[in-house]
């Protein structure tokens, strides 16, 4: 039983992860440093709900979710990318608008500061125990499928699509590429919507599996992603390899945890420190996309 | 000031204008009610005034913090796990006193334990740049993570006393004067002497800067990597020093809330500072007294939104720090800010 919960929780924490640093290897590899992800989770947790509490339907709540992304990933091009302001700053501002912004529209819609309503849930389950529920939802939740598909059309595109070179062309060397005629900053521009489209459709499993919207409820997920991206030296499998083993470690700590064997601290601390030692480890060898500076 | 520059300060002030128009009535609310709201709370009265002063005190701090590493073209962006290491120093060597410490006594043994938290976290993600070459955003960023879950588990269990959820208060002679103590027009405020003290140390650090060969070094550093190699500048111990002074200036924000307002450590302490301090050290410009008066203006925006949050929620009002530390970032392109 307790690795069928243990399973279906992997599952539902790993997705986000892996979709965000996602759009963050997206972002990155066309040369935009990308430190906005949490905010992107956040948003796109947020229109998923509001989408879904509205419509009633899964479908447009992950559509809503990818609009957000791609609306905020516009708003980041066009300072970072056609204001040349600094993309760490950018980042920085956008994951504070998103955390204010939410709580804030939060409390305008709802009238709390601190949670949604919830998402109505599907049909009850027949007779089966809790922990094949868990995994259900799990593997009910369309995100969970979205994401090992998005990461390999995301290689795909990369390695062996003109669109994909051209947009590792920008992150490694922008003038080069607009000696070759490559518009370098409607690349940018183009690879940061899909990325915070993509990302934000993680902030929508969040709010799916969570079945409502709690506010700053992306908890450092997205700066996680930010280490996922860098651990898996910009590749989108390796990224999300990485991710999934954060994810994984999320996991135990929510499986642990509940079982009261070991201090929660030791496991909520566990994602951050050993993937602060991963970074340090690998950082010798990692090979950044040149223009990210 | 060239004139282009001037017309986008002028464009960047109008943006933020807007867009805190903007969210104002997005959430309902008339914006002229709002303005008149938000200056009859702060600049209004002699408390309100106080308040917002008490609101600029931390951000005093991180902002020369932040504006401390950016100097070395380093990009502090943990300045908020730091000041959660001096607020968790300073309340623990603070509580662990013996009861009867004189103020000369234990007034610097905090201060100095305070920075010393936060120059542990900050000096490690400078080694760990200068030895393995580890991204010092990144790794700040970690180092938050791990900061904030810590000191949420001490607060809410070793660290905590008896029935209350936070930790025990600091010795009598480790309380710093408060404001409303002296001035009878900002009692009630938290306004206390670490305002001073973070004026006094906006002005010791652009001394150090300025002057001495330790700041030098820094400044080396962050003009040019290469050159400052080339003439003797150790970069990886540069480093190390810029970003451990960089955490201690943090750390010491901690001074506000634990020897100050509060006199104990709790969760949500000083979260949330180190961010705005990033947004003032690049409002500031880099000069000391740019900064001063950064942290002024969040200070009031801060105070402000709470001075309005009954007709508008004051999450409302961060989105205008966010627009405003996106519109300096667009106005400051290109200059001392590494992309």
């Amino acid at each position: 039983m307790m690795a069928v919960v243990f399973l279906a929780q992997v599952l539902s924490a790993a997705t986000p992860l892996v979709l965000a640093s996602l759009g963050g290897v997206l972002s990155e590899r066309a040369g935009v440093t990308m430190l906005a992800l949490e905010g992107y989770l956040l948003l796109g947790a947020f229109a998923a709900v509001v989408a879904g509490l509205a419509s009633g339907s899964v479908l447009v709540a992950l559509l809503a979710a990818a609009l957000a992304g791609a609306l905020a990933g516009a708003l980041f091009a066009v300072f970072a990318v056609w204001r040349r302001a600094s993309a760490v700053v950018v980042g920085v501002a956008i994951n504070l608008l998103a955390v204010a912004g939410t709580r804030a529209a939060l409390k305008v819609l709802y009238g709390s500061a601190s949670n949604s309503p919830t998402l109505p849930t599907s049909a009850g389950a027949r007779g089966s125990s809790l922990a094949w529920t868990a995994l259900r939802d799990a593997l009910t939740t369309p995100t969970v499928w979205i994401a090992p598909v998005l990461v390999t059309l995301a290689a795909l595109l990369l390695s062996r699509t003109v669109s994909g070179l051209r947009l590792t062309a920008c992150g490694e060397h922008p003038m080069a590429a607009r000696a070759q005629g490559v518009p370098v900053a409607r690349v940018q521009t183009m690879a940061l919507m899909l990325g915070g489209a993509v990302a934000a459709l993680g902030g929508a499993q969040l709010g799916l599996h969570q079945h409502g919207f709690i506010a700053a409820m992306s908890g450092g997920r997205g700066f996680l992603a930010v280490a996922a991206v860098i651990l898996g030296r910009w590749r989108p499998v390796r990224a999300a390899v990485w991710a999934a083993g954060i994810g994984a470690l999320s996991a135990l700590e929510a499986t642990l945890a509940s079982s009261g064997q070991v201090p929660s601290v030791l496991l909520q601390a566990l994602p951050f420190a050993i993937t602060l030692l991963a970074v340090a480890g690998r950082s010798g060898k990692a090979r950044a996309p040149a223009a990210l500076a | 000031m060239s004139r282009l520059r001037a017309l986008e300060v002028v464009a960047a002030a109008a943006a933020v204008l807007t867009a805190m128009n903007l969210s104002v009535w997005l959430a309902g609310a008339s914006p002229r009610r709002v303005l008149a709201l938000m200056l009859a709370g702060t600049v209004g009265s002699s408390y309100g005034f106080a308040q917002a002063l008490a609101k600029a005190t931390p951000l005093l701090w991180t902002g020369a913090a932040v504006a401390l590493a950016l100097r070395a073209k380093l990009f502090n962006v943990g300045a908020e796990g730091q000041c959660l290491a001096g607020v968790l120093a300073c309340a623990v060597v603070g509580a662990a006193l013996p009861a009867g410490a004189p103020w000369v006594l234990a007034v610097p043994c905090c201060l100095a334990s305070a920075a010393a938290g936060g120059a542990a976290l900050g000096g490690l993600a400078g080694w760990l740049r200068g030895r393995f070459g580890t991204n010092e955003v990144l790794s700040t960023l970690m180092l938050n993570g791990l900061m904030a879950v810590v000191v949420t588990w001490l607060y809410g269990g070793p660290l905590r006393d008896g029935a209350q959820v936070h930790t025990r208060d600091v010795v009598a002679g480790a309380r710093i004067p408060m404001a409303g103590a002296a001035l009878r027009a900002f009692r009630g405020s938290g306004l206390n002497a670490s305002f001073a003290l973070g004026l006094v140390a906006l002005a010791v650090l652009g001394w150090y800067l300025a002057r001495t060969r330790g700041g030098l070094h820094i400044r080396a550093l962050g003009s040019s990597p290469g050159t400052a190699a080339a003439v003797g500048i150790d970069p990886a111990r540069t480093t190390v020093r810029a970003m451990a002074l960089s955490g201690a200036l943090a750390g010491l924000a901690g001074s506000h809330f634990v020897l100050g307002v509060k006199g104990y450590a709790e969760h949500g302490l000083g979260s949330g500072v180190g961010f705005t301090g990033i947004a003032v050290a690049l409002l500031g410009g880099g000069r000391p007294w740019g900064i001063a008066l950064a942290a002024l203006l969040f200070g009031v925006l801060a105070q402000g939104a709470l001075a309005v949050n009954a007709v508008v929620p004051s999450d409302a009002l961060v989105v205008v720090q966010a627009a405003t530390l996106i519109a300096v970032a667009v106005v400051g392109a290109g200059r001392a800010v590494p992309r």
